[in-house]
């Protein structure tokens, strides 16, 4: 991790390239511009072909034990699904261009009303569990790092380690599993699931944010390890600055680069991958729908998140990689070898 | 790049035994309890008992036995995803790196947004394709983390390849695939190491997740993901069905962890110094004190800097600096030059701390704390990489000005002329546009003049100048040579000049102190020492050394036989002798005394004594 | 803290925590929000509705809503009595039923209900072109012809052959009444509440798909259905149905009091034993295994089929799931109509005949992950390895089985049945196991089994329930004696009521409309 985090944020310096330092933000949205384009149309492809070799016939499971088969001929005709799979994937391709999704197998909804309707549900979750994970697991991070800097403290060093590796470590539904058996009902302080009310959105965010925070705090102590020992801190402190001056104007931008890069990644992970907390907490997100989706083999709906959230990935990504280049610019140009 | 350690951290140890250990139970468990996992008891759901530790299981299976059991399938599977992950990840990313570089733009984006697409998800469609089991959970898991192995490896691939024997392989026209495995991958192939443990811990977890929605190991095959889904249905009515599943899972996951953090540490060039040694020796005894001339700027009397252990690195230093003097202070690397001038400027690293019997700037007592004003505008200090020492973060104005703004409250508009016009003595070309810009758009050249402007820019009363010129091309180093002593003509700022090129020292400084092992041998005037006056028989070995007295160097003395000792192994006489040409019996025992010198000067030598011992030679 | 002192109590942490769980069903105070005062019944459903409109529901989710929005012309109560729906009068003769609609029925906008309505909301889900489901368990084969007499209130179903199931079928939700409103616009119907469709007792207010629904009680309805076993306590004037996938989570809110009633199929029931919870229980699978008797498979031969049956334990299948369930003697449980309970009939277990026949047969076994991760195949396969045979099990997700399995297009000798009989009749589940085989017809096991045709044929056709029950004994007589399927047992289900709410059960399936707030 350290590795992906130091050598992408001070990657190949030496080699940048001379024409785009000129204008690197230029360069930079045009390159991210034909990435995108093609990430789209890779994404198009792959959703459309992996849904297909899903085994289960949808018009079969969608009818269920007790229908004929004249039913699940006529479901089966007023899904598309009879016609060839050229076709099939023609009218997915115009109806995205035209902004259509498609309409969902399971439900007859738009697929983009199925999306509208539960983005928000996983973006409040996401979100919150992100503001969570960088507000707790940075502070902490370079807390302990200054701490433990010089090898001092080496207990705290070795309890922080543990402690973290714990938490990390466990499967996040063990850990919803335990802080409902604690707060919703040994405790009753706070609802055991559901969504909707403030109280509700307690347990899932920290069942969210626990183990990524976990994982980030050591990313981060160990990044701040690292800037610690840079010389331009040394210089920094030659500057007599406050402590607090020092650690957060001199050391945090730097720290985060290396942690954004490899924590940005991690937090865009958490948009579609809170199906587990999601289940133990009745959270009605996209998550628990991709699962629903593909036991009822409902493509559409499988296809629009899949690519929804790989959108979402991307922009996210983007939008890492803009706070990289606002806080080190040499990332601008610096992530591609040339 | 990377080095190991040959002591790696104990958790590392700890790690890999504990996971041998568990290796062996899955190894040893099917044999062992492989009949109690399977055998129907006909008890279900029983709590836990003397019979069944912890309980057992909807078909009345002891749970513990099954656990155990299960040992064996649990990391076969998360072994062989990780494996997946790892080899199809390193396999694109290479792929990606040896591809044309239009190709690689589109490949390294598309790795991107594959590393931040939910795994889940795509663990989740990749085992609905081929059904649920654990085949399918491993690809789906091995397939979801490969992104992360691509992205590394890609990123590793690109800056090693800007490295001199790779751009020059390339150049010799060896083919890209050769390149790869000769030399791109022995090179990157601790950080993924690192990943490749971190990838085990996370994918023991991904495997029990798939489980917990269905999609992983099925019936009759169990891991503990399929243990503890199920225990998990009972956890309200049978805790220790899921407990035993929980706790492995738990355990194991921790020790992957204490192994990445231990290779991560390992790999760490950094720990790599923290390395044991030896008792510390009796402190050597104080060195005379030379006589303080009446207009010392800088006091520094008996300055030991040592380690907690008590090893000293600097081991006993005295010497004064006058108001306008330039001295050099010269050595190899180790013999405590740079602590000594870091100690002057209250800079050292956290491992070390200092002592001395007078250390004072001025009025300015530098062994008790110090107001942090007076110290960063009454102590200016270049350092030695002009690269490594600006912030790459921020723009040269914000840093140059830093302590101008700070500690003499100056504001911003004020600061910036100031910094505009020190940039233009240092003959910075459009200083205003500078400072807007950040380091990495600067020359090291450049750089290194901004540094020094940045020094000057609150008018220290001494400048401490580390290896300033090192890092730099010759002609660049003849040019901040000029700059350092025209400032100090111009300014009369008194200077602690470090550098291991003696040929420097001698361009530069009035005042020369020698040092070696952590003390002053000879300190001469800088007239003798460009004439070759030199005493103490070191300083000859390393003028020796010096091809010419005004050309650049930078090779440390070659023609010195044998190597300075470690700090803890200093003799109690003169740390030379081991080296010395012209060694007495008596040397190593028996601290030297100082000779003094026609030219003011001294040297620490016993062969230098002027009362002739009965074996001068 | 060193690393040892530290791992004790956090491992002690952990044990602790799940400790804990053992002794909170003994906690008997609920949460803060109580079922006591609150005018909202809250109740849960493990996935969310596929379609709002009645005649399309395939799963209970779909059934529960449309038995709050549209009613049904008569109703069954336990003991499969029928009483009275819309309908207050109705007659029924194997080919023909009438039906006499109350007076004054409204629809949920106030807009009078005519027969004329009524009998066109039937017409349209009995046509097949229409991609109903059911209607097939109301009106046997072919296309019943539907009239109506506005003025005499009647409705007059004149079914093509003869169907002795015709009330049991019309009290299904599937044959909810749906307003013209809804009729007019069956994509709206299929996709959330049409205002005026509704005829139940609950018009749907607020739809939220995936998280909740909720229903507002309509005031003055008359055509509610008055059950035996009504609940004591006041109609709660809303109901708030969430979508709670897992058990256990739902089971939380139940023990925290954020739900007032929830379904538990799995062990998180045995929590609500003690501590004033409303719990009942019935059979929601009945589990039964099925050959795939074409040539060349092992089950083409009735000998291998009887081994199998000797070879598996119902009993010990009934423990997998908690041994809450009912050992069945025939393709349904014994609360079906005229159901099979003689064990005589079953060829009893005998591992040691099963072994003679079945050792070195090969077998794949397939069946669904849906019940308890497939535990129950598991159970199936090592009872049948224990008697010698060589069986390859896979256990796959439900859309995979109905692929594989029901539309025959998987490889497969033996499967799990898993029947989700919502009727609670014979007849849904010997329509699977007879006529033609698929892609024609549903029989996806090719039995040919002619005296079983015969059996259900005198049943369907029968004019009382006397004769009904007899041409049922010959058919399952017959299908048994051939071992053409094994029953096994059935998976319960638990019906948890919070403290202060309570609700039927009706012939095994929980009544919302009977929902009840203790005061």
């Amino acid at each position: 991790m350290i590795g992906l985090a130091g050598a992408s944020a001070q990657g190949d310096a030496p080699a940048r390239k001379r024409r785009s330092a000129s204008r690197p933000w230029l360069s930079f949205l045009l390159r991210r511009l034909a990435g995108f384009a093609a990430v789209l149309a890779t994404l198009v492809v792959v959703t459309f072909g992996m849904v297909q070799l899903i085994p289960g016939d949808p018009a079969q499971a969608l009818a269920g034990v007790n229908a004929t088969d004249q039913q699940v001929g006529l479901l089966r005709s007023e899904l598309g699904l009879d016609r060839p799979l050229a076709a099939r994937f023609g009218s997915y391709v115009t109806g995205l261009l035209h902004g259509d999704l498609g309409t969902s197998f399971q439900t007859r909804e738009p697929v983009a009303d199925v999306i509208a309707a539960r983005m928000p549900f996983t973006a409040e979750l996401a979100l919150l569990a992100i503001v969570v994970v960088l507000a707790v697991a940075v502070p902490l991070g370079m807390a302990v790092a200054v701490a433990t800097r010089g090898g001092r403290r080496r207990r705290l060093d070795a309890a922080f380690t543990f402690c973290t590796g714990l938490v990390g470590a466990t499967p996040e539904y063990v850990l919803g599993t335990l802080l409902v058996l604690v707060f919703a009902i040994k405790l009753g302080a706070l609802p055991a699931a559901g969504a909707g009310s403030v109280p509700a959105l307690v347990l899932p965010v920290v069942a969210v944010a626990l183990p990524t925070t976990c994982v980030l705090a050591r990313i981060v102590r160990r990044e701040a390890a690292v800037v610690f020992g840079q010389d331009y801190m040394r210089v920094a402190r030659g500057r007599r600055l406050p402590a607090l001056t020092l650690y957060t104007r001199h050391a945090l931008p730097n720290l985060l680069t290396g942690t954004l890069t490899m924590g940005g990644l991690m937090l865009a992970g958490l948009l579609g991958g809170t199906v587990i907390v999601e289940s133990v907490f009745a959270w009605p997100g996209m998550g628990t729908r991709v699962v629903e989706a593909i036991l009822n083999r409902d493509y559409p709906v499988i296809q629009g998140t899949v690519l929804v959230l790989g959108i979402l990935a991307t922009l996210l990504n983007t939008l890492v990689d803009v706070l990289l280049g606002l806080l080190d610019p040499r990332t601008l140009t610096g992530r591609s070898p040339s | 790049m990377i080095r190991w350690t040959k002591r790696p951290a104990a958790g590392l140890a700890a790690g890999l035994a504990g996971l041998a250990l568990i290796a062996a139970v899955g190894i040893a468990a099917p044999l062992v309890w492989g009949e109690d996992a399977g055998r129907l008891t006909g008890a279900a759901r029983e709590g836990m008992s003397a019979a069944h530790l912890l309980g057992t299981d909807a078909l009345g299976r002891d749970v513990l036995a099954r656990t155990l059991v299960a040992t064996r399938l649990t990391l076969a599977l998360t072994l062989l995803a990780t494996l997946i992950a790892g080899t199809l990840g390193i396999g694109l990313g290479t792929a990606v790196w040896v591809s044309g570089p239009r190709i690689r733009e589109i490949g390294l984006r598309l790795i991107d947004v594959m590393v931040s697409y939910p795994a889940v998800i795509l663990a989740l469609v990749v085992a609905a394709v081929l059904g649920a089991g654990g085949g399918a959970a491993v690809v789906a898991i091995g397939v979801a983390w490969s992104p992360s192995f691509a992205r590394l490896t890609a990123n590793l691939a690109a800056s090693v390849a800007g490295r001199d024997h790779v751009a020059t392989a390339r150049l010799m026209g060896v083919p890209p695939l050769r390149i790869l495995t000769r030399h791109l991958l022995p090179n990157i192939a601790e950080p993924l190491l690192v990943l490749l443990s971190v990838c085990f811990a996370g994918t023991l977890t991904a495997l029990s997740g798939l489980s917990f929605i269905g999609l992983g190991v099925q019936p009759p095959s169990y891991d503990w993901g399929a243990l503890l889904d199920t225990g998990l249905d009972a956890v309200y009515t049978n805790p220790g069905e899921a407990l035993g599943p929980a706790l492995a899972i738990t355990l194991t996951g921790v020790l992957a962890g204490f192994v990445g953090d231990g290779l991560a540490a390992s790999a760490d060039p950094r720990r790599a110094r923290a390395a044991r040694r030896a008792a510390a020796p009796e402190p050597a005894p104080r060195a005379p004190a030379p006589g303080v001339p009446a207009d010392a700027l800088l006091v520094v009397d008996d300055l030991r800097v040592a380690l907690p252990d008590g090893v000293e690195l600097v081991a006993g230093v005295s010497f004064a600096v006058r108001r306008g003097e330039i001295v050099g202070v010269v050595g190899e690397s180790g013999s405590g030059k740079s602590l000594t001038a870091m100690a002057v400027a209250k800079l050292l690293p956290e491992q070390v701390h200092a002592t001395a019997a007078a250390l004072r700037l001025a009025d300015l007592d530098l062994t008790a704390p110090a107001a942090p004003a007076r110290l960063a505008t009454e102590i200016g200090v270049v350092y030695q990489d002009p690269a490594t020492s600006f912030n790459p973060g921020l723009r040269m104005g914000g840093q140059i000005t830093e302590a101008l703004r700070r500690h003499r409250r100056v504001g911003r508009a004020d600061a910036r002329r100031r910094a505009v016009r020190a940039l233009t003595s240092v003959r910075v070309t459009s200083p205003e546009h500078r400072l807007a810009q950040h380091p990495h758009e600067l020359s090291g050249g450049l750089r290194q003049r901004a540094m020094i402007a940045s020094a000057v820019l609150t008018e220290p009363r001494l400048l401490i100048a580390d290896e300033p010129t090192t890092a730099l091309d010759v002609t660049v180093q003849a040019e901040v040579l000029a700059l350092l002593r025209e400032i100090n003509e111009r300014d009369g700022t008194a200077m602690l000049f470090i550098s291991h090129d003696i040929g420097v020292i001698a361009a530069l400084c009035h005042r020369v102190l020698v040092m070696y092992a952590g003390r002053i041998v000879e300190e001469l005037a800088v007239g003798d020492l460009r004439r070759g006056r030199t005493r103490h028989p070191y300083t000859r070995a390393l003028l020796a050394a010096t091809p010419r007295l005004t050309g650049p160097a930078g090779e440390p003395p070659a023609t010195v036989p044998g190597r300075p000792p470690e700090p803890g192994a200093r003799p109690a006489g003169c740390a030379f002798a081991a080296r010395c040409p012209r060694v007495l019996p008596h040397c190593a025992d028996e601290a030297p005394p100082q000779v003094p010198s026609d030219g003011g000067g001294w040297a620490a030598c016993h062969a230098l004594r002027p009362e002739p011992a009965e074996s001068a030679r | 803290m060193t690393r040892p002192r530290s791992a004790a109590p956090a491992a002690l942490a952990v044990s602790a925590a799940l400790a804990l769980a053992a002794c909170t069903t003994s906690s008997s105070s609920g949460g803060g929000d109580g079922a006591k005062g609150s005018a909202t019944f809250r109740f849960a459903a493990t996935s969310d509705a596929n379609t709002f409109d009645p005649a399309k529901g395939t799963a209970s989710t779909d059934y529960a809503i449309a038995r709050l929005q549209y009613a049904t012309l008569i109703n069954r109560d336990n003991g499969n009595k029928i009483i009275a729906g819309l309908a207050e009068k109705w007659q029924a003769a194997p080919t023909t039923g009438t039906f006499t609609l109350r007076a004054g029925l409204t629809c949920s906008d106030g807009t009078p209900l005519t027969a004329t309505a009524v009998a066109a909301s039937l017409k349209r889900w009995a046509d097949p072109r229409n991609g109903g489901s059911g209607y097939v368990y109301a009106f046997g084969q072919g296309t019943p012809t539907i009239t109506a007499d506005d003025a005499a209130r009647t409705v007059t179903v004149a079914l093509a052959k003869p169907w002795s199931d015709l009330l049991v079928g019309l009290s299904l939700p599937n044959a909810g009444i749906v307003c013209p409103s809804g009729l007019k616009d069956p994509k709206a119907l299929a996709q959330g509440p049409v205002k005026g469709a509704g005829t139940g007792a609950y018009t749907l207010t607020d739809a939220r798909r995936g998280q909740s629904y909720t229903f507002e009680r309509r005031d003055g309805y008359k055509a509610a259905p008055v059950f035996a076993g009504a609940a004591a306590g006041s109609s709660p004037a809303g109901l708030r149905l969430s979508i709670v996938s897992n058990e256990s989570t739902a089971a939380n809110q139940l023990s925290t009091g954020q739900l007032d009633y929830a379904p538990l199929t799995g062990p998180d029931a045995a929590r609500f034993a003690k501590g004033g919870y409303g719990l009942k229980s019935a059979p929601l699978l009945r589990m039964f295994l099925v050959f795939n008797e074409r040539e060349g498979r092992p089950g083409a031969d009735p000998a291998v089929r009887r081994a199998v049956a000797q070879a598996v334990d119902p009993a010990a299948f009934n423990k997998v799931f908690g041994g809450k369930g009912q050992v069945m003697r025939s393709w349904s449980d014994s609360g079906s109509q005229c159901v099979n309970t003689d064990a005589s009939l079953v060829p009893a277990t005998d591992a040691a005949a099963a072994r003679k026949k079945l050792a070195g047969v090969k077998i794949k076994l397939v069946g669904t992950n849906a019940i308890a991760n497939g535990s129950g195949n598991a159970y199936v396969q090592e009872a049948l390895r224990a008697a010698g045979a060589d069986v390859a099990l896979r256990n796959v997700d439900n859309a995979t089985w109905a692929t594989d399995v029901l539309a025959d297009k998987g490889d497969w000798d033996v499967t799990v049945m898993a029947h989700l009989n919502f009727a609670g009749t014979l007849t849904s589940g010997a329509l699977l196991l007879t006529g033609p085989t698929p892609p024609q017809g549903r029989n996806f096991g090719g039995i040919t089994n002619t005296a079983f045709a015969a059996g259900i044929g005198k049943a369907m056709a029968a004019g009382d329930e006397a004769a009904k029950c007899a041409g049922w004994a010959e058919a399952q007589k017959a299908l048994l004696e051939r071992a053409d399927v094994v029953p096994l047992a059935t998976v319960p289900v638990a019906f948890v009521f919070g403290e202060n709410a309570d609700g039927a059960i009706v012939n095994g399936t929980p009544e919302p409309s009977t929902f009840r707030i203790k005061s």
